[in-house]
Parts: C-alpha cells; sequence; structure tokens
C-alpha cells in the first residue's frame, strides 16, 4: 500500500510517501509558516522522487488537528481533496497523538502540549501499551490551570513534548521530579511515523465529511450559542 | 500616557496624521478605535499623505488588510473587525507587526491576544452637542518612544 | 460522436462567503455551477466572520467537486484545465480553494490556471453573449467599485475606483442603521422602491474631473441625518431614507460611468458583481445607455451576478488560451489588483 502522510498542524511542515511501513522519502521544514506555498510542492517532489506518480497512491494519512487553525486547514484540504479526487482512502490522526508517537517507551505518559496563548493549551495524554499508543486523557483546549490537577495524580513520570517552554517551571512546581523532558527534536512531528501508525487505522467512511480537530469554537459560534442555546446549528450552508 | 484634544473638521484631522507620519518608522503600530465615521479612515488617508502615498486610501474592510509600498516606508492598514482570535494566524499579523512597515489597525480590540507591548492608540469621538464635524481625539502612548511622539505631534 | 474538442475547464471560487465549483464548456457555456452559500450562517453574526467563513469552505469543497462533476457528466479525463480564485477576497477563505485546486491539478496532471476575481465577474457576461472589446465593465459589489477598460480581452485596467468604501459595504453599513440586517442590498433596495429622494443627500465627486467614487461621506451623512431625528424623537420614513440613498448612489455610479464612456468609447458596458443584481442601477444603466448609440449594454443575469465558479471558469477559459498557468506554489492573494492606467498618466 503507497501511503501519503501530512502533518502542518503547527510551524513544522512535514510529508512522507511510504510503502506500507518503508519509508521511501520525507521532507521536514522548520523554518517558516507559509504551508500555503510549500505544501503542493513538497507533495509533488516527494511523489516524484518516490518513483510514483499520484495515481499510485492508496491513501492519505493526514494530522488533522488540533493546531494552528490555519495549517491543520492546509493539511487536511489537500488530504481530503487528494482521497476524493483520485478515489482513494483518507485516515485522519490526531497532531498531538503524531507527535506522542516520537516517545517510543512505554514507563512514562506523554503529554504533548501545543500553546494556545494566555496560559491555554492543546493538549493530551498518551501511554504505550504493549506496543499500542493509547488515550489516557482526551485532547482537549485547556488552561494549565485547569489540566495540571487532571495530571497529578498519576504515579508514571509525565514527559511533556511540544511548546513547553511557557507551561514548564509552573508544571513542575507541581509535577516536582515526576516531569519530564525530552530531546526539543521529538517535538517535531513526524509524518513516517504518522504514516506507519496510519497503516493500520480504518479509513474514514465520509471524506466530504472531514474537518480539522479545532476542539475550539469560533469565538462568534461560542457567543452566538450562549444567546441561543437550543438553536441547531446544522444546516446553515445551502446549495442553490 | 493619554492625551485628548478637539478637532473641527475633518482637515484637521488629516493634518494631525500628516504630520505624525513625519515620525514614523517601520514596526511602529497605530491603534485607531472609535465610532462608526468619527475619522478613522480620514485620520489614515492623513497618515498616508505623510508618508508620500499617492495611491488612494481604501476601507480595508473587505480584505482585512490593504498594503501600501508607494511611500517613504509601507503602509499596511488593517480592520479586523470580525478576527476571530487563532484568526491572526491566517493573516500573518506577527510578521506584519515585526516587518518592514507601520502597521495601521482599526478595531484592535479584536486582536487584543496579538498585540506587542508598544503602541500608539487613538480614539475618535463623536461630539454632536458641538457640531457634526467636531471630534474628541484621545491619544495613548504606551511605550516612551510614543510618548514622545505625541508630544512632539500635539505640542507639549 | 463528437469530433470538435471539447474545452471543460473545472473552475473554483472561496474567496469570501460562497464555496462554488463549476464545469464550463469552451468558456461560454455552464456545464454544471454548485454554490454553497454561507449567508443564513454569517447572518447570525450581522456579516462575514472570516474563521466561520473558512471553516465552511472546507466542509463543502470536496462535496461540491463531485457534484460539479456530476452535474455536468463528465470526468477527469475529459477536461482541460483547473481554475481558480487567487484574490482578492479573504486569505483564509482563498486558500481552501486555492489549495483544493492545486490538488485537483496535481493528482490529474492537469495545467492550473490562476484567476483574478473580478475578471471573473466581469466574465460573467461571456456566459450570455460574447464580448465585444474594447468593452467597459462597471463592477460593483460588498468590496470593490471599480471601472475597468479592456482594449482587449485579456487586458484589464482600471481607470476609476472608489477612494474610500465599496457601493455594497456603504448598503449594508446604512443597512445597520436601518435595522437591516447584512445583506442589505437587496432590502434596501427594495425599500427605496416604495419611497422618495427627499433627503437630497450628497453626490461625492460627482464634479471632479475623474472616474473615482466615494461613498464614505454619503454614508456619514446618512448616519448624521438618522442620529439628529434621533435625538430629536422625530421618525424619519425609512422608504425615503433608503430611496435617497439609493439615488444618490445610482447618480453617482452612472454619471461617473457615462462620464468615462465618452472618454473611451467601447462596443459594450457590462454590469457586474454583487450590487449589479440591484434594480435601480440596472433601470438607470439602462436608460442611459440610449444615449451611446455605439455602446451596447450587457446586464450579467442576476443569477449569476453574486460569487460563482461559473465566471471563473468563464475568464479561467481565456486566460489559459493566453498562456495563463500557475505552479504548486500558487498563493493566495488577498490585496490582488489589476493594473492602474492612471499610473502612467500620473
Amino acid at each position: 500500500m503507497k501511503i501519503l502522510a501530512i502533518d502542518t498542524s503547527n510551524k513544522p511542515l512535514s510529508v512522507a510517501v511510504m510503502d506500507n511501513d518503508q519509508l521511501l522519502a520525507q521532507t521536514t521544514l522548520t523554518t517558516h509558516r507559509k504551508h500555503a506555498e510549500f505544501l503542493m510542492p513538497v507533495i509533488e517532489d516527494l511523489v516524484k522522487k518516490a518513483d510514483l506518480t499520484p495515481t499510485d497512491l492508496d491513501r492519505v494519512v493526514v494530522a488533522d488537528g488540533p493546531g494552528s487553525y490555519t495549517g491543520i486547514r492546509m493539511a487536511v484540504t489537500a488530504a481530503k481533496t487528494i482521497a476524493n479526487t483520485l478515489g482513494i482512502e483518507l485516515v485522519t490522526v490526531s497532531s498531538l497523538l503524531n507527535l506522542a508517537l516520537n516517545v517510543q517507551r512505554a514507563d512514562v505518559l506523554i503529554n504533548p502540549i501545543f500553546d494556545g496563548r494566555n496560559q491555554n493549551m492543546f493538549t493530551g495524554l498518551y501511554r504505550w501499551n504493549h506496543g499500542t499508543i493509547e488515550t489516557v486523557i482526551e485532547d482537549q483546549h485547556i488552561s494549565l490551570g485547569k489540566w495540571l490537577p487532571a495530571i497529578s495524580d498519576y504515579e508514571q513520570p509525565i514527559l511533556i513534548i511540544g511548546d513547553t517552554a511557557s507551561f514548564e517551571d509552573d508544571m513542575r512546581n507541581v509535577l516536582h521530579s515526576r516531569l519530564l523532558t525530552a530531546n526539543p527534536l521529538m517535538g517535531i512531528p513526524s509524518a513516517a511515523l504518522l504514516g506507519q501508525y496510519g497503516l493500520a487505522k480504518s479509513p474514514v467512511e465520509d471524506v466530504d465529511a472531514v474537518v480539522p480537530r479545532y476542539l475550539r469554537l469560533t469565538k462568534a459560534e461560542a457567543d452566538w450559542k450562549k444567546l441561543h442555546p437550543n438553536e441547531d446549528t446544522h444546516n446553515y450552508v445551502e446549495k442553490v | 500616557m493619554t492625551k485628548t484634544i478637539r478637532v473641527d473638521s475633518a482637515n484637521q484631522t488629516m493634518a494631525i496624521g500628516q504630520k505624525l507620519a513625519q515620525y514614523l518608522a517601520p514596526q511602529d503600530l497605530i491603534l485607531l478605535d472609535g465610532d462608526l465615521g468619527a475619522g478613522k479612515t480620514t485620520f489614515t488617508k492623513g497618515l498616508a499623505k505623510g508618508l508620500g502615498i499617492t495611491r488612494p486610501i481604501k476601507s480595508p474592510t473587505f480584505t482585512i488588510i490593504r498594503e501600501y509600498q508607494d511611500g517613504r516606508i509601507p503602509l499596511y492598514h488593517m480592520d479586523v473587525y470580525r478576527l476571530e482570535e487563532g484568526g491572526a494566524d491566517d493573516l500573518g499579523l506577527e510578521e506584519y507587526f515585526n516587518g518592514d512597515g507601520v502597521n495601521v489597525v482599526e478595531w484592535s480590540k479584536f486582536v487584543a491576544d496579538e498585540l506587542p507591548d508598544h503602541y500608539l492608540r487613538i480614539v475618535f469621538r463623536r461630539d454632536d452637542s458641538e457640531g457634526d464635524n467636531v471630534r474628541k481625539l484621545t491619544f495613548e502612548a504606551k511605550g516612551d518612544r510614543f510618548e514622545k511622539m505625541i508630544d512632539e505631534v500635539l505640542g507639549e | 460522436m463528437n469530433l470538435v474538442a471539447r474545452d471543460l475547464v473545472l473552475s473554483f471560487e472561496t474567496s469570501c462567503d460562497e464555496t462554488s465549483v463549476a464545469v464550463i464548456e469552451n468558456g461560454n457555456k455552464i456545464l454544471s455551477n454548485i454554490v454553497a452559500t454561507q449567508i443564513k450562517s454569517h447572518q447570525r453574526f450581522g456579516g462575514v466572520v472570516p474563521e466561520v467563513a473558512s471553516r465552511h469552505h472546507i466542509e463543502q469543497i470536496t462535496g461540491c467537486i463531485e457534484d460539479a462533476l456530476r452535474d455536468a457528466d463528465v470526468t477527469y479525463d475529459d477536461l482541460t484545465s483547473v481554475a481558480v480564485t487567487y484574490g482578492p477576497g479573504l486569505v483564509g477563505a482563498l486558500l481552501i480553494g486555492v489549495t483544493a485546486a492545486k490538488a485537483v491539478a496535481w493528482a490529474h496532471n492537469l495545467p492550473l490556471v490562476p484567476v483574478n476575481h473580478l475578471a471573473g465577474h466581469i466574465y460573467a457576461a461571456r456566459l450570455v453573449e460574447p464580448i465585444e472589446f474594447p468593452a467597459m465593465a462597471l463592477v460593483v459589489s460588498g468590496g470593490h467599485t471599480e471601472l475597468v477598460y479592456m482594449p482587449e480581452e485579456d487586458k484589464f485596467e482600471i481607470i476609476g475606483e472608489t477612494r474610500d468604501d465599496a457601493a455594497g459595504e456603504a448598503y449594508d453599513k446604512i443597512g445597520r442603521v436601518l435595522g437591516i440586517n447584512y445583506p442589505a442590498g437587496k432590502p434596501v433596495d427594495e425599500l427605496a422602491h416604495q419611497g422618495k429622494d427627499t433627503f437630497k443627500f450628497p453626490r461625492a465627486m460627482d464634479s471632479d474631473d475623474n472616474f473615482d467614487f466615494s461613498f464614505s461621506g454619503l454614508k456619514s451623512a446618512f448616519i448624521n441625518t438618522v442620529h439628529h431625528a434621533d435625538q430629536i424623537h422625530e421618525e424619519l420614513s425609512r422608504e425615503d431614507l433608503a430611496a435617497s440613498f439609493q439615488q444618490a448612489v445610482v447618480d453617482v455610479l452612472a454619471d461617473k460611468t457615462q462620464r468615462a464612456l465618452k472618454e473611451f468609447p467601447v462596443k459594450q458596458l457590462i454590469l457586474a458583481g454583487g450590487v449589479a443584481a440591484n434594480k435601480g442601477l440596472r433601470e438607470r444603466l439602462t436608460k442611459e445607455i440610449a444615449s451611446f448609440k455605439d455602446t451596447k449594454l450587457e446586464l450579467v443575469p442576476l443569477s449569476l451576478c453574486g460569487d460563482n465558479a461559473a465566471m471563473i471558469g468563464a475568464a479561467g477559459e481565456m486566460l489559459y488560451r493566453h498562456g495563463a498557468r500557475a505552479d504548486a506554489t500558487l498563493n493566495a492573494d488577498p490585496g490582488l489588483e489589476f493594473e492602474w492606467l492612471a499610473d502612467e498618466a500620473k
């Protein structure tokens, strides 16, 4: 099975082309945020370098968020359009889980973090169990103040990766020696690991319905919902 | 530090913008807030003129950002009304703030989280009791550079 | 068997609050034109919220592609090119169409043609009748008010534009004062037809010797009038307010257009863009054009005035013939503009 894997959830861009779990080609860039300009050329280049054509692909695996809104939209738009237009499978994977895949050890709880500004974070808690990664706490958008009590009662050490800089000190004050940090390179997503993980997952049934995992309503929607608690929010888009 | 002045005409608002332009450097941030039709665009027109920009300054409402490159330094004019938290990513606001031009932002409360520490904020208020064209302009400087600037532009 | 080669463009438009995909044959025949409109969603907020718009586009995009191909009864193998709006517009919204179009072009090895949204609005006229050159277009919408001179089919030169607010933007802003939700164009138009121009608002720039428009003075005069009446608890006729506003807008648009036609004689005048659906404006231009014997007026049909991908396909086919191509690095350009003819003159 030929797989195209894409992660542009935050500043890094990572794309890989795989043949089952063999990596054929991978590019990872961390120098810019211009995913709109770089994503399709990188895909084009890697597929060519892997000696394939687009029609050889069987599956697209995409990290669908959380992350920067624009970043996850670029990856998901490219992925769902490629899957739809070529009539191939699409697998979606949490961007936080993809980051957790960088830590291949079973003796810790893995806590990937994306900065959500103002002491808020996009985060979740993961662990390896007999070679399979499991969710311990679901991905969410949460303030550091609420996240800390949620993770402070586990016995195992907690290893943080990702945008840890603005949270590390406060977390250490609570978790003390149970807080572990990692090589910063582990905070950069790998599309190869994403592709490998996506190989075993079942594809989505309805490609058209795939949207990014924002984990957060827009402010406009949130305010509106407060005023209209019982309104059905579907069918706001009409084909005319 | 804040200072409030009264202006009696659109021309006067424009003249203040034009004068301020002489003091501006790349990465300066000017926030314009206040009522609809209270002179924010007029002020920006004056500022653009002072920067030597000859193209007309059009409302940035539709595309959110308009760029003017033909002056002494570039002018980036933004209307961030309705812009969401996080939506600033789309626009690369940070890149503009750390870029090569002067940034003028209308409705800045919508991007309050994204703002750097130093800026000059001007609040425009209509004063209908005094006449159709009378406005109160309140200048609020954050940072020494802008404090000095308003002293020089408005006179001590 | 059909021996005549068919040129088929798959076109994308996502610059604001409509997700649209179309298939156009030979540049002038609509085989399909799917438009998923978000208006209802944004009405909750009184105007387009960019982040919400981007989120809706990504929900709709692949479904629209499928529908467009199915309705046109064509497959990817039949296509000649892919065309996409890359500006002007909201950057996050544009990026969905641009990314999807790039992905489709790459996947099926098709040439990608970048299209200016305003060229699309103008070329909507072609879907009704061939455009004859030289031509002039008055493009009026929520984000634009421009007079565009076209000496040839692929040359677009701005000879006049708004110096502040777009005409449609002025409608939405005064609509708010009248308690009319966005988009206010149609309700204000309807209200205006029940009233009279009693307020005689100023016609900005009407006497100046150029082809530029201005609507912010009119907007302020309108707001001041309502404001004053409120303060002395006087009730003004909403119909007359709307009629007076619309009359001032139409006067300025019509006068400037007439003046431009005198200086740039053309075979065709095209009225395009969302505000081109305005009845008052259509009636007025139809009347005025009578004095220009050699110029035909082309009113873009109501169904194609709003944003749609059919118009992008119509412009895309023409641009393709002239060699316009984009590669996979194509980015959205939210502030994209035509050339300014006046720049050289200055």
